[in-house]
């Protein structure tokens, strides 16, 4: 049972309602409340009353931001279990074709290593031909002046020789020259000589041999002279030979 | 483009970039090979290269984003391109999924849903583009061109001068590359070459260089034999003559540069001929590797003057130094149409040099060969 008037200011429940009771109006011979009581009952349960919708209304709009965000979470759940599937696949895919490239990219760097290799060695073995090459030609050419200077050191030398010779033989011929006009001079200072010692000769013997025999004397002296100058006329002849070989 | 935030755009690639342009690239083709695993055949098995062409193509797209006269001729000749890797229309939305998803991926919080929707629509501009002229180019030439190798010839042991035979003739202008896939020794390996000839024949000759390590050159040079297949993409390339111009021709090639050359004195030959100065560089005498060719041209055509000169070797009786040198001290070629091609530095400094004399950069048209 419960006295009005103790009824909570703050609420009201259902069994207090049943149970409320009421003092008797005084005043009355019987029957009738307590006006205000009543009144007082009244009004604390209309407060109650509005309270109670009030907090109604809070929790219905507590309850639906509850049902939205469950249902957003649940959307971003399915939605993130979906991304990820496809975030995973990605991944793998990524891998896979990051991998099959580093293949071929491994594939494709040794062939460009080979080949850079290849190529400088066939730099440098282009180079190194092309200086041996040119080493070649400049010790063929060296070879070649060098023999060009031999002939025409041997050329020039044969020259000077030929004019030495030639020189030398002008020499022999003035020489030659000289000596054959010598004999030639000998030769005649001799015959002069050889005459006049044969001549005094032949007079000394005439006159030996006219004392003797005056006219067979005269006979011989004229043919002896005309002997002698005979014989000393063919050395004349051999000495011109000489002068002219 | 004009209902698209670009400059997002712009900056929502800056900060992709950021974690790595290999790693954005690796996450794209690993999403595409997973949703999608019929696309890895149209793949080489290592993807190195492939990821630095994708992270260039897209960098220069974005970059080039608001410039739409740069950007679709662009993106038209990589429609038509990509043809010859089996790229059909039902292609594109697997690969803008994965390029979306990606960005997504690496923008973490930054990605908005407005992004999302710039970025599609950005993607879809790109890809009708392609797929538009791809579709185009679909009715007037395949998508690739079947070809043999009749003829190998190593003039050293890193050039090689093959004869290519194709099913029909190849529609390329004199000087223009197109992509080779030496389909029998390293397939779907793709890199450019310049076919040595005029066109109009269904044979040609190819100038490979050995780079070291470089996939497809190693293939040509040192491993193909008469009788392997190759595959043709179609022809690109700016640096073709000039058919309204009347003027002096000046060509400076370093190495296998020579071949557009060759090509295009083939082309003036036929157009009647025109004064024309060929400067022809090698390192050594060896790697005048054309030389027989060279002098024949040189008896045959009047108007062709040629000037060989090595840069490095003390055999050659020629004249020596670097090419680009000795053509820009040669004359004054201010008055010609200049041609350059050979390796980066070769191009680059050949470029300065003549530039340097007073020939004007709207003159001069060059092509690099890449470290194929």
């Amino acid at each position: 049972m419960t006295d009005a008037i103790s009824v909570m200011p703050e609420g009201i429940t259902g069994d207090q309602l049943n149970d409320v009771t009421f003092s008797t109006a005084k005043g009355f011979a019987r029957g009738g409340y307590d006006a205000q009581e009543v009144d007082t009952f009244l009004l604390r349960s209309a407060t109650a009353v509005d309270r109670l919708n009030d907090r109604l209304t809070a929790t219905e709009q507590q309850l639906q931001a509850a049902t939205a965000e469950i249902q957003q979470l649940r959307d971003r759940i399915d939605k993130d279990s979906l991304t990820n599937h496809v975030q995973q696949a990605v991944s793998v895919l990524t891998t896979a074709q990051i991998t099959a490239d580093s293949t071929v990219a491994q594939a494709d760097q040794y062939s460009a290593r080979v080949m850079a290799e290849a190529r400088d060695l066939y730099d440098d073995a282009r180079r190194n031909s092309a200086i041996l090459e040119q080493e070649t030609e400049e010790k063929a050419r060296a070879v070649f002046d060098d023999a060009l200077h031999r002939v025409t050191d041997l050329e020039r030398e044969g020259n000077e020789r030929l004019a030495q010779i030639t020189m030398t033989t002008a020499v022999a011929q003035q020489e030659l020259d000289g000596q054959t006009v010598y004999l030639r001079t000998l030769r005649d200072a001799t015959r002069v000589q050889m005459v006049t010692f044969l001549e005094g000769l032949l007079d000394h013997v005439s006159a030996e041999y006219g004392r003797a025999n005056p006219m067979a004397a005269d006979r011989a002296k004229a043919t002896a002279k005309a002997t002698l100058n005979g014989s000393v006329t063919v050395p004349t002849g051999t000495v011109t030979s000489v002068t002219n070989g | 483009m004009s209902d698209i935030n670009t400059a997002a755009l712009k900056e929502n690639f800056a900060a992709v970039a950021e974690h790595g342009t290999d790693a954005v690239a690796l996450y794209f083709y690993s999403y595409l090979f997973l949703r999608f695993p019929e696309t890895r055949d149209m793949f080489p098995p290592g993807m190195t290269k492939q990821r630095d062409r994708l992270v260039g193509a897209l960098a220069r797209i974005v970059s080039n984003v608001d410039q739409v006269d740069e950007l679709v001729p662009y993106v038209e000749d990589l429609g038509r391109d990509h043809r010859k890797f089996g790229t059909l229309s039902a292609h594109y939305p697997a690969v803008g999924e994965a390029l979306l998803t990606t960005l997504r991926h690496f923008s973490g919080s930054a990605w908005t849903d407005s992004l999302a929707a710039d970025w599609a629509a950005a993607y879809g501009i790109i890809a009708g583009a392609m797929s538009g002229a791809a579709e185009k180019a679909s009715q007037t030439e395949p998508a690739c061109w079947d070809a043999e190798i009749i003829g190998v010839d190593r003039r050293t042991f890193d050039i090689a001068v093959l004869t290519v035979r194709t099913d029909e003739p190849v529609p390329y202008v004199a000087g223009q590359s197109v992509s080779v896939e030496p389909t029998t020794t390293r397939a779907r390996e793709w890199r450019w070459f310049t076919p040595a000839n005029a066109p109009g024949g269904t044979d040609f000759e190819l100038h490979a260089r050995l780079v070291p390590g470089g996939a497809v050159s190693t293939a040509l040079v040192r491993a193909s034999r008469p009788g392997d297949k190759l595959r043709l993409g179609p022809p690109f390339g700016r640096m073709t003559l000039d058919q309204a111009s009347e003027r002096p021709l000046l060509m400076v090639a370093g190495s296998t540069g020579l071949a557009p050359m060759k090509a295009m004195i083939e082309q003036v030959a036929r157009n009647g001929g025109r004064p024309t100065h060929l400067y022809f560089g090698a390192r050594s005498v060896r790697e005048v590797y054309d030389g027989t060719a060279l002098a024949a041209l040189d008896e045959c055509h009047k108007w062709l003057t040629i000037v060989t000169a090595v840069s490095d070797d003390i055999r050659w009786t020629g004249r020596h130094g670097l090419i680009g040198d000795i053509a820009a001290a040669d004359d004054d070629w201010s008055g010609h149409d200049v041609y350059v091609c050979g390796s980066p530095v070769m191009v680059e400094a050949s470029v300065k040099q003549l530039l340097a004399t007073g020939v004007q950069e709207a003159q001069i048209k060059f092509e690099e060969f890449g470290e194929a």
